[in-house]
């Protein structure tokens, strides 16, 4: 059973009680840095911040509803490699999701660092985090985190949390070393701190935590989040899927993709140093294009569109995470983490595999056992 | 110039010829491989499937480093390797001369389908009128007297079985590329002369002959044959005897003294057969009595004509023989008792089985009854057909029946309708090697396989039924009748037919039983110097034994050949230097060959031509008329020869063929092989026979599309090759040990042995002497003194491997020495693990509680040291398989049975009256080892069976009397109480291979403990990490003369390593594109042969070129093409789709 | 739909299916001319680019086939192969192409008789289904 204590906010303000909280970790002999999304000095985006400073640690805005970026893939950088210290990672459940899978991938490892997940309530896509925040930057947070908690989706008329976390039913940090809890608290009061591993334990120790049950409702809170979203999920799929149940139709849900792979660069677990798709081994002689219109009379271009991204299902559809980053990244829009959840899903299931669940499991395509999926192969007598 | 090099002859081109030949090819000698058979494969090319994985993997024995010399095909197509030269349908008539330079007499049989030639387009059978009985399908099905030997090989040559062949010619006329010569043509210059005094018969003789095509001239007398011979050249005479005048004797004693290579045939009448016969001695060839019938007549004139102009003697020169002729399966038919076999259809052998249920079989592969085409649903094997029968002087155990048996009744299981039932009978399930037994278990646990116990009897066939009706004894001796729809005899080996006379001319001697005789402790050894055997030619073996029997056959012959001095120099002939062409654009020039008029009509290759230079990558496109003709290869070259072209596409039929040529092609206009392909542009005229011509043509176009698409990717890479550390490590000196250290040390390299022991010798320290009352001592002490003595070899006893890391070529071993704790570290390029086992600690059966209870190896000893006084005894009992063969032992120790009917025929010796019993679930007396069971039956020990359900209860009285033994005996249906003086219990082997020694040379031990072999069949002795090697009871246990094969076999495969200064990169090998590669390392996770590694220093995944075997798996692992395979890059797949999907 | 003859791609493993797929030409065991062999090494050498680049180009079915279990050149490359399919038969039946379009089996050297009944199969199976609709769409 984790160690649970209750942290008081300090002036009812959420974000300077949890500034204390983590500058009381800074003050700990063997943490060298926090890295936490912060609000940027100027303008209204927040980005995760590499701070050694505790005097700087004031303007961290975990909960706020930006997400640039999927952090694990920062995470990754600073710990491929020993670092010379011990970090504390303050990531949403998708981004230590996506480092798990990236610590199998050998991107990545779990030695020097502290990992303090966050209760995800969710965020907006990039555009529409700028149309909400510049509003009210300085209670914005407080806003979203409010509004979500009493159930809404869609903020001052106009804009909506992004699909993948509407879709999102990891709402509770698996994996964290510590745990910083939101759902089911009055955050005006408290939030709740809870020591999910050894090293979060000991970390729990140190800093004087006193230990206090979670509040009843959280439970319920959490369960009744995730029931609307796992209804949202399976509508986005069952629709999803009706848009691109045929080649074709495949072809025009992609039709907006010009090859940029951002999509590819801004996907957590999309690990490659660098993308086939922009190897040599697609690199065409011309004559090959002109066969291809010969062939089918005519020829989208550029090509490789749909081969690209359904080459990328069966290269990460497994490690999936759903942060939604290759949606935030189109620059035309298109819908991929709809895309690509539909289809993770069904991979995943194939394997009973779920990306992040636990270092343990191997991933799938890197192991095999003698006496599995008979169904795959045709068997004639 | 190129260094002279070793040549041996292997003979017999089964698998164990096989496994010698590469072996030996491998190490870098010559191999001639010679079989009478027209393929290779031996009965191997008959069978599908194998024990343990009920499938084939015969492809695993090809070699694995340097493997860019042979083939990389599946071996049923055939065999290549650069340095074995294949004689098929040839046969060895002559060994002159000693060790290191035999002079071999070679015949082969007569060729009438010119391999060159031929298309195997297969015109020839469907035009043949003759049918006989397809010795492929064990005569279950016919062919043609024109026909396909095996239906895989590459290239699928025809061949003429001439005893069939009525010579019509029809196949001759139908070869649309004049590959066949039934030498007819050529009798019209074989001169006959036919000499009788009677005008009718000399008439009539040259009418019969001269309609067959021979040139004939007759004489009335003697006087005029001898001027027409004079006058004009004749081949042969048909010379009458009693003639008027001159008779025939005189005349044949003339013709001799001038015409000595005249072949005569005497011709006579009853009365003067004598006379005919003496004439043979003055050089007549034969005789034919009067009257005879024209076919006989005109036959044997065509004997003589094709003898003398087709079979071609010749001689080779070999330093080393060895001799793989294997076994013959055992005909029921010509037994005592037949089984019903040949009179009901349904009573099969075991290779008539696995033809039926073969996917080339007369059936195709549907398990039916023979006698009706319906399914079958009952089917029994009754086994020892042949074997363990002295009433066919088989007095052994043929070793392989009963693993074959349980395996086919597998594969019924599998082929047959859910509920067939299958069921073996059986005396003794002989499940004595590595992993028989839980293959046994699982074959009645999970399959439902019955094993029934009893000597079959007699097989009838219920008439109303039509069933086959197996009547056998029952428990209580009652007779059981059970009727079944099939029924398999288990049959047996026999010596190879002719081994009197193979005996003869290459003087070895055989045994009682017919085989080879092997010299003692020995098992690959003739009396004759440089002659030796391997696989079953000296015995009844599996493929497993004999494999490890080839290894240790090739490398008596690798030492033969080492010390006449022809051996281990390395082949150095300058590599040409090929023109780089790294920097220019990929040209393609394409060359198509029109394959003579053979090609369906209707197909434009000047079509095709035009298509493929609308590629800008195709610099032009010629045709020529035959490539497979020398002109037409001429051509080629002259082509080839041309400027402005930077890649060779050829356009040809068989592949395989031309393949091999290209490397001689690339050598005389430089140009690197791999920047050629060969493109099988008569496949789709075969695949799609029935297409239209139009269509058949699009295919040419897409292979040769694809074919360009290959070259368009080609990237000739630098060879890079692993050095080797030419130097062994032995972990073990045992005798398997000490006889793996002793035979590299004998090839010049440097070994270095380490013992735990303080005394070399392991278990032949305790062990006085075997079966064959061989003194295990004093050959101990010959390999020990040899072994100290010898200069490469450097022993540390009292000593222990402390840690260990490599790879082939590069192993670095630290051992450590006793007391003084001294530490050294060697570098060395392949490692042999022979720590060997020993006797399975008693704690069963009350051993520990009485002085009369002992172990087999605890007997051993007190007999050897005279503790035990059998003549004071009255009864004896042993038991069998203590605690072995059950879980978690479920292993047979294989030498424990044949260690009690050892101990038992002494003990009679010593004591006739004494009463031995022995309890035993199988007695395991394989091979010739029965002999003994039955001596031991003989001489009157009673023989007791037990099952694991009902084990002999042992008490020991506190009173100090003799030990009471009860045990249940079937036949009785009662328990049974002895009181015995002794009871020795046969514990079985424990192996001694700490688990962290394996890994530490990447290697792995199996669930009991032994060494983890790469593939038990076809790599017996190998680790799947290349450079890694086991032998001896680290292996599996064995006896004395067993573990020398291992080690001898464990020693070849270390040498073919060892006679390298460095391993090069085959063309298929995966390597890293470094500047791509993310070090996710799912690439070395993939590796079956643990060929990648990353190096945490450089932070680079390093691929060990000669370890890696370019199968892929990392290369589709590889989410980004970092780790590609050459040859088979993505770029160039992916373009190759393109290319066949229009 | 009459005249419509698929075009099956087969990746075929050079020791045991290559084979069998030759010996069903040599013993005239004719097949369909509708499959394209593609030889590899080892099914477990056969990317999952190639079989979606197979469909995206129009192939109207792919064909896997190796070694059968325990019988693979390479150890285990066939097993390894079967993961790869069982993923991709995940992925591609959800944009339409029909799992029945994507076959593994395992077809060892003497099995030219099941080499060639397995493309007939194939074949009516695929006429039924009727063409893969990538076969004109002007996407790769």
């Amino acid at each position: 059973m984790a160690k649970t204590s209750l942290c008081d906010a300090a002036d009812q303000n959420l974000q300077t009680s949890l500034a204390s909280f983590f500058r009381s970790m800074l003050g700990q002999d063997e943490i060298s840095a926090i890295m936490a999304p912060m609000r940027l000095p100027a303008g209204d985006m927040v980005m995760q911040t590499l701070v050694t400073n505790p005097e700087q640690v004031d303007q961290i805005d975990p909960f706020a509803p930006a997400f640039p970026m999927n952090a694990a893939r920062l995470v990754s950088r600073l710990t491929k490699r020993p670092a010379g210290g011990k970090v504390v990672v303050v990531l949403r459940p998708c981004e230590i999701r996506a480092h798990i899978e990236l610590v199998k991938l050998k991107q990545g490892s779990m030695e020097d660092i502290v990992i303090a997940g966050i209760d995800c309530a969710g965020s907006f896509k990039n555009t529409d985090y700028k149309k909400f925040a510049e509003k009210d930057p300085e209670t914005s947070t407080a806003r979203f985190l409010k509004g979500v908690l009493s159930g809404e989706t869609r903020f001052d008329g106009e804009v909506d949390l992004s699909a993948a976390c509407r879709a999102c039913t990891h709402m509770v940090p698996n994996g964290a070393d510590l745990a910083i809890g939101i759902f089911g608290m009055d955050i005006d009061r408290q939030f709740l701190v809870s020591a999910e591993t050894e090293k979060g334990e000991a970390l729990f120790d140190k800093l004087g935590l006193k230990e206090q049950d979670a509040p009843g409702k959280r439970e319920e809170t959490i369960e009744s989040l995730v029931a609307v979203r796992e209804k949202f999920k399976n509508e986005m799929f069952e629709d999803t899927r009706s848009k691109t149940d045929t080649p074709e139709k495949l072809a025009a849900y992609l039709s907006g993709c010009i090859n940029c792979y951002n999509c590819r660069v801004a996907c957590p677990v999309c690990y490659c140093r660098e993308c086939v798709f922009v190897t040599d081994v697609f690199d065409h002689d011309p004559y090959q294009y002109l066969r291809w219109a010969r062939r089918k009379g005519k020829i989208r271009m550029p090509t490789d569109t749909v081969f690209y991204h359904i080459t990328r299902m069966a290269h990460m559809s497994l490690a999936c995470v759903g942060c939604g980053q290759c949606s935030n990244a189109c620059p035309n829009d298109i819908p991929l983490v709809e895309l690509f959840t539909a289809t993770a899903s069904q991979t995943q299931a194939a394997f009973e595999y779920e990306p992040g669940r636990s270092l343990e499991e191997e991933p799938p395509l890197a192991v095999f056992k003698e006496d599995e999926f008979a169904e795959v192969v045709e068997v004639k007598h | 110039m190129k260094p002279k090099i070793g040549r041996a002859l292997v003979v017999g081109g089964g698998i164990s010829g096989i496994r010698a030949a590469l072996d030996l090819a491998e190490t870098g000698y010559g191999v001639t491989l010679v079989d009478r058979a027209p393929h290779i494969g031996g009965v191997l090319s008959q069978l599908d499937n194998q024990f343990p994985t009920n499938q084939c993997g015969m492809c695993k024995m090809l070699p694995l480093v340097e493997r860019d010399a042979g083939s990389q095909y599946c071996l049923r197509k055939g065999l290549f390797h650069e340095n074995i030269d294949i004689r098929l349908s040839t046969e060895v008539v002559g060994i002159e001369g000693e060790a290191g330079s035999f002079m071999v007499r070679l015949r082969e049989q007569p060729r009438f389908v010119d391999p060159e030639k031929c298309i195997g387009c297969g015109e020839c059978a469907a035009v043949c009128p003759v049918d006989v009985a397809d010795e492929f399908n064990a005569g279950l099905s016919e062919r043609k007297a024109v026909y396909l030997p095996v239906p895989h090989m590459m290239p699928n040559t025809y061949v003429i079985d001439p005893a069939a062949c009525t010579r019509c010619g029809e196949c001759v006329t139908a070869c649309p590329t004049g590959a066949i010569r039934l030498f007819r043509q050529g009798r019209q210059d074989f001169g006959v002369l036919v000499v009788d005094d009677e005008y009718t018969v000399r008439d009539s003789i040259k009418e019969w002959l001269v309609e067959d095509g021979f040139s004939v001239e007759t004489a009335g007398s003697g006087e005029e044959a001898l001027d027409l011979m004079k006058k004009q050249p004749f081949k042969m005479m048909l010379l009458d005897i009693k003639m008027p005048g001159m008779d025939g004797v005189e005349v044949l004693k003339k013709t001799m003294e001038t015409f000595p290579d005249m072949a005569v045939v005497m011709m006579t009448a009853y009365a003067t057969v004598e006379t005919a016969v003496e004439a043979m001695k003055t050089g007549a060839m034969d005789y034919l009595m009067k009257p005879f019938d024209p076919e006989d007549l005109v036959s044997k004139v065509i004997d003589v004509y094709e003898i003398q102009e087709a079979s071609r003697g010749e001689e080779v020169e070999a330093g080393a023989v060895v001799f793989c002729g294997g076994t013959e399966g055992y005909d029921p038919s010509t037994g005592k008792n037949t089984f019903g076999y040949k009179k009901f259809p349904d009573v099969v052998t075991g290779l008539e089985f696995e033809r039926l249920i073969s996917g080339t079989g007369p059936g195709g592969g549907q398990l039916v009854r023979p006698s009706n085409g319906e399914p079958v649903r009952k089917i029994a094997w009754i086994q020892c057909v042949g074997s363990r029968d002295l009433q066919t002087d088989a007095d052994f155990c043929s070793g392989f029946c009963c693993m074959y048996a349980i395996k086919e009744a597998m594969l019924a299981k599998e082929k047959g309708p859910e509920d067939l039932d299958a069921t073996i009978f059986y005396m003794d399930m002989r499940t004595f090697g590595k992993t028989f037994q839980r293959f046994r278990d699982s074959a009645e646990k999970d399959h439902a396989i019955r094993f029934t116990r009893g000597r079959v009897h007699t097989v009838y066939l219920d008439e109303k039924t039509g069933k086959l009706m197996i009547s056998y004894p029952g428990e209580n001796s009652q007779r059981i009748e059970e009727a079944f729809d099939m029924v398999v005899l288990s049959t047996g080996q026999q010596p190879a037919g002719g081994m009197d006379k193979l005996a003869q001319t290459a003087d070895f001697d055989l045994n009682q039983w017919g085989f080879a005789l092997a010299e003692p402790f020995a098992p690959s050894k003739t009396k004759r110097e440089g002659i030796f055997f391997g696989g079953a030619f000296s015995g009844p073996k599996d493929i497993a034994e004999s494999v490890i029997s080839a290894g240790s056959a090739s490398l008596c012959a690798s030492v033969a050949l080492h010390s006449a001095g022809r051996g281990m120099a390395e082949v150095t002939g300058d590599a040409p230097e090929y023109i780089d062409v790294s920097i220019q654009a990929p040209k393609v020039r394409v060359v198509l060959c029109e394959c003579g008029s053979t090609l369906p009509g209707g197909i434009d290759m000047k079509a095709i031509a035009a298509d493929l230079k609308t590629d800008p990558v195709v610099e032009n496109v010629f045709t020529i008329p035959r490539i497979c003709t020398t002109e037409g290869w001429d051509l080629l070259v002259e082509k080839a020869k041309a400027k402005g072209y930077n890649r060779l596409l050829v356009g040809a039929c068989m592949p395989y063929a031309h393949a091999r040529r290209l490397k001689e092609l690339g050598e005389k206009v430089l140009m690197n092989p791999v920047l050629m392909e060969v493109e099988d542009i008569r496949a789709p005229a075969f695949r799609y026979a029935d297409a239209e011509a139009s269509y058949i043509q699009k295919a040419m176009e897409r292979n040769l599309r694809s074919g360009i698409s290959r070259l368009r990717g080609v990237d000739p890479l630098p060879k890079t090759s692993v050095p080797v550390a030419r130097k062994a490590l032995v972990v073990g000196g045992g005798i398997a040990g000490m006889t793996a250290a002793l035979a590299i040390a004998d090839h010049g390299y440097p070994v270095t042995l380490v013992e735990n022991d303080p005394e070399l010798g392991g278990n032949l320290n305790w062990l006085a002497r075997t079966i064959e009352g061989y003194d295990v001592h004093a050959f101990m002490d010959s390999v020990r003194q040899r072994l100290e003595k010898h200069p490469q070899v450097t022993i540390h006893v009292d000593s222990s491997v402390m840690s260990a890391f490599g790879e082939v070529g590069n192993f670095f071993t630290t051992i450590e020495t006793g007391s003084q704790s001294s530490v050294e570290t060697l570098h060395h390029g392949v490692a042999i693990i022979a720590t060997g086992g020993g006797e399975a600690p008693a704690n069963m059966y009350s051993h520990g509680e009485n002085d009369a209870i002992i172990t087999q190896k605890e007997l051993e000893q007190k007999v050897s040291d005279k503790q035990i006084d059998v003549t004071s005894m009255d009864t004896v009992v042993m038991i069998q398989c203590a605690g072995s063969r059950e879980e978690p032992r479920n292993y047979c120790s294989r030498v424990c049975c044949a260690s009690t009917l050892k101990h038992i025929l002494h003990m009679k010796k010593e004591n006739a009256d004494l009463s031995i019993y022995v309890l035993y679930r199988d007695m395991m007396s394989y091979g010739f080892s029965e002999t003994w069971f039955t001596e031991a039956r003989k001489a009157g020990a009673v023989f007791i069976p037990y099952t694991v359900d009902k084990k002999p209860v042992v008490s020991v009285p506190g009173d100090g009397s003799n030990v009471k033994i009860s045990a249940y005996e079937p036949l009785l249906d009662a328990n049974v109480e002895i009181n015995a003086d002794l009871l020795v219990l046969a514990t079985g082997i424990v192996p001694s291979l700490p688990e962290s020694l394996a890994a530490a040379y990447g290697a792995h031990v199996d669930a009991d403990g032994f060494f983890q072999e790469a593939e038990p069949k076809w790599r017996p002795v190998d680790s799947l990490k290349e450079g890694v090697f086991a032998c001896g009871i680290a292996l599996s246990p064995r006896s004395v003369t067993e573990s020398v094969a291992t080690a001898e076999a464990a020693a070849q495969r270390a040498m073919r390593i060892l006679t390298k200064s460095a391993l090069s990169r085959a063309g298929v090998t995966a390597r890293v594109r470094q500047s791509l590669c993310s070090l996710c390392e799912r690439c070395i996770d993939v590796c079956p042969y643990g060929a990648r590694s990353i190096d945490l220093d450089l932070q680079k995944v390093i691929v060990n070129a000669a370890m890696c075997q370019g199968c892929g798996n990392c290369a589709s692992e590889c989410p980004n093409s970092a780790s590609v395979v050459d040859g088979f890059f993505d770029g160039r797949m992916l373009d190759m789709i393109d290319m066949v999907i229009e | 739909m009459e005249d419509f003859e698929p075009t099956i791609i087969a990746f075929v493993c050079n020791w045991c299916t290559y084979t069998a797929a030759d010996l069903a030409g040599t013993s005239r065991q004719s097949y369909p001319t509708n499959v394209r062999l593609i030889r590899v090494m080892c099914t477990g050498m056969v990317d999952p680019k190639y079989i979606i680049k197979a469909f995206l180009e129009g192939a109207d079915a792919v064909l896997v086939s190796g070694c059968h279990p325990g019988d693979c050149h390479y150890i285990n490359g066939n097993y390894k192969a079967r993961r790869r399919m069982k993923l991709l038969k995940a992925i591609l039946p959800q944009y339409g192409f029909d799992e029945k379009r994507l076959k593994l089996t395992w077809i060892g050297a003497s099995d030219g008789i099941q080499f060639a009944r397995t493309i007939r199969d194939m074949v009516s199976e695929i006429k039924e289904l009727g063409p893969n609709e990538a076969k004109h769409a002007a996407v790769v």
